[in-house]
């Protein structure tokens, strides 16, 4: 969600050979103890607050998991790990929207039985979701460029207007009209930026509707008190499948280091944070832990970009040169190895994504031969832009060296992350040379392909197509794709586009890195969602075999913290 | 003059802990002037050659210097201290750390010297409005603490390299010797060898340079060595927090946040760089407690920096 | 009396609205956009503008401190950029963990610090005053985080004594995990202090010792117990009560590198991270938190030896 290395990130399973394509671990010990019962009480932690408890205003990557709980709209992904939870279902919506005109209208009726929580308790009707549409324009959401579509988004954007004659709701039924069509309209119509909103607690509590929140999904807020906790109970006026867990209690203000050592002692099930590679690396070498160790692929893909426009980068070859000379299993070795080489853009969890396996090297006689051809025999001096968010200037230190191999002298800037991307995003700020890393927001390559190198979306400010890449083939390319609704002749022509940018060389693709997450063996029912971060209503508590004794599992931890004997380390391969 | 100077001398050498300090300080300046001889011919390494895909011998096996999961080799045959994430020597890090850390130190200190020096003495000197505006501009500096104003000038002018740091470690810590400069000039200035010059139609600067100046030193080079040490400090401390000396170029505070992360299974990285620190700036204030007995007799140790 | 008060007080308030000034300065020199922190990464132009506009970051930069000043005169010190909470009020759920921290340490630095001092300063050149003194000054040498890290790698990681870092409240854990989380803290930062303490004990009291009175009262056949309790220490504490009130000041505005190690949400963390993140509203609040502590044990310390010591006040 968040464009920078700053949100932690997904991850898969960079446990020894792990194919690609097997994204999720099923399961390990979530299958053990029979099916899930009802009840129980789950602890977690996270070190922030909640950005916020509001569906319009909620954007950080783990207050998500949170906001899914509490937010439900009219649709919702299956609750099924890998690729397959990418298939939508109808939730709050009687059943998928008729899709009418061409794909621009989007015909939806909500359940009859759908109804707002405590303290409302009342029925959710269409205008619900038209108030939740306008007060997105109205709040400023972060979400709002996913809804330009909509019939009088852009006047409503400009700020000229304060309603959408594209959301027409009369009664149970509610229509979406839009501009042009779009496929992906039905999946940034799940995210929970559209979930139902009570006009008359918003009125009431303009400000604070984070301490008023009213829960349309299977939780709702008992209690948050922020930087201490924030306590949910099943909401009994979900009109879904309710919750296998009583309550969820997120304790916050706890640093990832002490929630995983409260892990480790039984005291909690779980933690909003992607394992450090530290303790990565540590417990998936204890025959207990590893199996206790969720590791999946979260969408992303680190790049590096080059501003097409400028010298030496305007000619195709030294970007393919620099493609070659890049050892990306080296770079990965800084992500400890969460995750795995990219030689595509789109990572591989997404539906339809097919690895490409470009530029798989290093071949540097080849990149040296490709930069004497473009005139630069001897290489050339650059500056190379990046953060200081770990591994970033490992990372950027690692590229540094394999650029010098082929006579490219880069000079490493490294800022802070947020300051970096908002100057990479400046056009006027002429950043030639940096790093970047874009987790998907919705589990559709038009995620990065559209937003990322479409030329025709180059923007001033806040410009995401870092190479300020424009080729009208590749844009054709993207906005044919877009329009394509059939699912595997559209996973073609991405993949398609996937190839021509692979081959135009705009980015040079590194890694697609994974996260980790550690969870208590009391603990069933979860796993990485593609989209969600983990879905809290899937959660149970089963009788599992207790943790092994803390000093045991310090003993064994400890061992690996001494250098390991080489038989280890050559089997680790 | 030369007869005092060697009376400080002797009582500075009687001094021993000032003295095995100066030795070290004297060693560890060698080993850095000569890093790059020694990691090249003694280690057989480098410190800024990354071995991310190697393998070396040891024990008669071939080992990755990095895992595939990044852990890096421990001290070992081949890496004395360890190897750091990316498979660089620890050792031959810490010694190009070492030439950095006091080059940039010792030039920090400099320009602090200079402007303290400089501000102390015209609001000594000239007293009145002169005096008010800087010493409340001196007040305000100071009631900054002083890493946050550190952090916060590192933060903004970032981009530009080892000048930045030496321009931050500069600017932070001239606010102390200004205020020492300024209280002693205030004393000298009423003393009779100044009413004398003055008297014979000495100018301002004469008067400043020739007569109040020298009667610094013994302050001034206590104060220079002791700043010294906190400017290693402070400069490992803005590296530790990523604003100050930025990789690749190793300083040993961003050796110890490089190797942070991984803390729990490479302590190698965290553990060196941070005894070096330690050992350099007791080697200082050791030395700067035997200077100070030595030039100001009448002093004790204990005041602080 | 009344007068020196007044004029002191005018001063403080000018030297903290300097310090402002220069803060203030210091990130206007930044680059950037800080309404895109808030509005989001999709955040259109127009968005932007309206943002700058609310905030009046499009004002010229005196009318923006004129602004600021006026507003925080009257207690409003603005909303973060990042977490949209009022600043005040972050501060004030900070302050009670860095209070904790400061507190605790300076017991933890007087109890170790002060005796050493004594001891060695009774038998002056001797092997335990040698000794003391080299430790002492390895506490002031050594880097605050390191020392951290190490307890945290020994006494947490390898023998479990303690726990990673983080805070717990009292009022929420209860005081003992209170204590439990802060005592490897508490040691770290109480070490370099204790070092300060120890040679400045030391320092007083030689100092004390060789004074005339001292002279006369051992001439007078006392007791060197009675002595020492009663005339030498009585005078070398009150230089020692003086550093000890600058030092709880300057650590009240947040031990930056310790809560950074130890995961304290204190003032020091936060004012680390609102500079990292640009948060200018919060940068102006932890660091204008900071000096007033500072610029206040000041104006105290002035007063008091101001009214002690005529001298001083005739001087300026």
């Amino acid at each position: 969600m968040i464009a920078s290395a700053l949100a932690a990130v997904a991850l898969v399973c960079p446990l020894a050979g792990c194919a690609p394509r097997r994204t999720a671990i099923a399961y390990p010990a979530g299958s053990e103890g029979g099916p899930p019962k009802r009840g129980g009480h789950a602890i977690f932690v996270r070190e922030e607050d909640p950005d916020y408890l509001d569906p319009a205003l909620s954007y950080g990557t783990y207050s998500a998991a949170v906001d899914e709980a509490l937010f439900h709209t009219l649709l919702d992904y299956d609750g099924v790990p890998g690729p397959a939870g990418a298939a939508l279902h109808a939730d709050l919506a009687v059943s998928l929207p008729e899709v009418r005109e061409g794909g621009t209208l989007y015909a939806f009726r909500v359940r009859p039985d759908a109804k707002f929580g405590a303290p409302l308790h009342r029925h959710i009707v269409a205008a619900d979701f038209k108030y939740a549409m306008e007060r997105l324009f109205k709040v400023s959401s972060p979400s709002v460029a996913f809804y330009r579509r909509i019939v009088g988004a852009e006047r409503a954007l400009a700020g000229r207007d304060s309603v959408l004659p594209g959301v027409i709701a009369r009664g149970d039924s509610l229509y979406f009209r839009l501009t042009q069509p779009d496929p992906t309209f039905i999946q940034v119509l799940s995210m929970p930026f559209t979930a139902p909103i009570a006009r008359e607690m918003a009125e009431k509590y303009p400000g604070s509707m984070s301490q008023h929140t009213v829960a349309t999904g299977p939780f709702q807020v008992a209690e948050f008190v922020p930087r201490r906790r924030l306590l949910l109970v099943r909401n009994p006026d979900y009109c879904g499948t309710p919750a296998w867990l009583d309550t969820f209690e997120l304790r916050l203000g706890v640093t990832t280091t002490n929630g995983v050592a409260l892990i480790r002692r039984g005291q909690i099930d779980g933690g909003f944070f992607d394992l450090p590679a530290a303790d990565f690396a540590r417990l998936r070498r204890d025959p207990y832990w590893s199996r206790q160790i969720d590791v999946a692929d979260g969408l992303s893909t680190d790049y590096l970009f080059m501003n097409v426009r400028k010298p030496p980068f305007n000619d195709v070859r030294v970007r393919q040169a620099i493609s070659w000379a890049i050892d990306r299993r080296a770079v990965l070795k800084v992500w400890a190895g969460k995750g795995v080489t990219a030689g595509e853009f789109v990572p591989l969890g997404m539906p339809g994504a097919r690895a490409l396996h470009a530029y798989e090297g290093p071949d540097l006689p080849r990149a040296r031969r490709l930069l004497a051809a473009a005139g630069y025999p001897h290489g050339f001096e650059t500056t190379l832009y990046g953060w200081t968010t770990h591994p970033g200037p490992l990372e950027l230190t690692v590229i540094q060296q394999q650029l010098a191999e082929v006579g490219i002298r880069a000079r490493l800037d490294l800022g802070e992350s947020v300051g970096y991307t908002s100057m990479a995003q400046d056009t006027s700020r002429h950043i030639a040379f940096g790093i970047y890393q874009w987790t998907a927001d919705y589990p559709d390559p038009s995620n990065f392909f559209d937003t990322l190198l479409n030329g025709r979306r180059i923007a001033a400010l806040f410009n995401n197509d870092l190479s300020l890449f424009d080729d009208s083939h590749v844009n054709d390319a993207i906005e044919r794709a877009m329009a394509t609704a059939d699912d595997s002749l559209r996973a073609r022509r991405w993949t398609d586009v996937d190839r021509a940018v692979m081959r135009e060389a705009p980015i040079v693709t590194l890694t697609h890195p994974y996260e980790a997450r550690l969870y208590a063996p009391r603990l069933g029912g979860w796993y990485r969602h593609i989209t969600r971060i983990l879905k809290l209503e899937d959660l149970y508590v089963k009788s599992a075999p207790p943790p092994p004794a803390l000093a045991a599992a310090r003993a064994s931890g400890e061992r690996s913290v001494t250098p390991r004997p080489a038989t280890a380390r050559g089997t680790a391969r | 003059m030369s007869e005092a100077t060697r009376d400080a001398a002797r009582r500075f050498l009687r001094d021993r802990w000032a003295v095995v300090g100066l030795a070290f300080l004297i060693a560890l300046s060698l080993a850095a002037l000569a890093a790059p001889w020694i990691s090249a011919h003694v280690l057989h390494q480098s410190a800024f050659q990354l071995h991310m895909m190697d393998r070396v011998t040891l024990d008669g096996r071939s080992v990755d210097v990095v895992s595939p999961d990044g852990i890096p080799l421990g001290p070992n045959a081949h890496y004395p201290l360890g190897a750091d994430l990316v498979g660089r020597d620890v050792l031959s890090r810490m010694l190009v750390g070492a030439r950095l850390s006091l080059t940039v130190a010792a030039l920090g200190t400099a320009l602090a010297m200079a402007v303290g020096l400089l501000v102390g003495l015209l609001a000594g000197f000239y007293r009145g409005w002169a005096d008010t505006v800087l010493s409340r501009f001196v007040d305000a500096m100071m009631s900054i603490p002083i890493l946050l104003l550190a952090i916060a000038l590192a933060s903004v002018m970032r981009g530009g390299g080892v000048g930045v740091v030496i321009l931050v470690l500069g600017l932070v810590n001239w606010t102390y010797l200004a205020r020492i400069v300024r209280a002693e000039v205030l004393s000298l200035r009423e003393r009779e060898f100044v009413e004398a010059a003055r008297a014979l139609g000495a100018s301002d600067a004469s008067i400043l340079i020739r007569h109040l100046v020298p009667n610094l030193v013994g302050s001034l080079v206590v104060f220079a060595t002791l700043s010294l040490a906190g400017n290693i400090l402070l400069e490992s401390a803005l590296s530790f927090l990523g604003v100050g000396i930025q990789p690749p170029l190793p300083s040993w505070g961003n050796m110890i946040q490089e190797g942070l992360t991984f803390y729990s299974v490479a302590w190698w990285i965290v553990l060196f760089p941070g005894l070096a620190i330690l050992l350099t700036v007791v080697s200082l204030n050791l030395v700067g407690d035997g200077l100070r007995d030595a030039l100001c007799p009448g002093s004790r140790g204990g005041s602080g920096t | 009396m009344t007068q020196l008060i007044v004029r002191r007080m005018l001063w403080a308030v000018l030297v903290l609205l300097l310090v402002a000034a220069i803060t203030f300065l210091i990130f206007f020199a930044v680059p950037g956009h800080p309404a895109e922190l808030i509005a989001g990464k999709y955040a259109s132009p127009e968005t932007i503008a309206r943002i700058e506009q609310r905030l009046g970051l499009d004002q010229p930069l005196p009318l923006q401190f004129l602004r600021f000043v006026t507003h925080a005169a009257r207690g409003d010190w603005g909303y973060s950029y990042v977490s949209q909470q009022p600043v005040l009020g972050t501060l004030l759920v900070a302050f009670p963990k860095t209070l904790s921290l400061t507190f605790g340490a300076a017991v933890v630095w007087l109890l170790i610090g002060v005796p050493i001092g004594i001891a060695s300063a009774l038998k002056p050149g001797s092997w335990l005053d040698r000794g003391s003194m080299v430790l002492a000054l390895i506490g002031i040498s050594a880097p605050a985080y390191w020392i951290g890290l190490v307890f945290l790698k020994v006494f947490a990681d390898m023998l479990g004594w303690f726990p990673l870092g983080d805070y717990a409240e009292a009022t929420q854990s209860g005081v003992l995990a209170w204590a439990h989380h802060l005592v490897l803290p508490w040691i770290t930062l109480a070490l370099l202090y204790a070092g300060w303490y120890a040679r400045m004990t030391r320092a007083q009291m030689l100092d004390v010792a060789s004074r005339d009175f001292v002279r006369t009262a051992r001439a007078k056949g006392l007791s060197t117990p009675a002595i020492v309790s009663r005339h030498i220490l009585r005078n070398a504490m009150l230089p020692l009560v003086t550093m000890l009130g600058m030092d709880l000041a300057a650590l009240l505005g947040g031990a930056v590198l310790t809560e950074t190690v130890f995961g304290i949400p204190g003032i020091g963390g936060l004012a680390w991270r609102a500079i990292r993140q640009r948060d200018l509203p919060m940068v102006m609040g932890t660091v204008m938190f900071a000096a007033t502590w500072i610029v206040l044990a000041n104006l105290l310390v002035d007063l008091l030896y101001g009214s002690l010591d005529p001298r001083i006040r005739h001087e300026s």
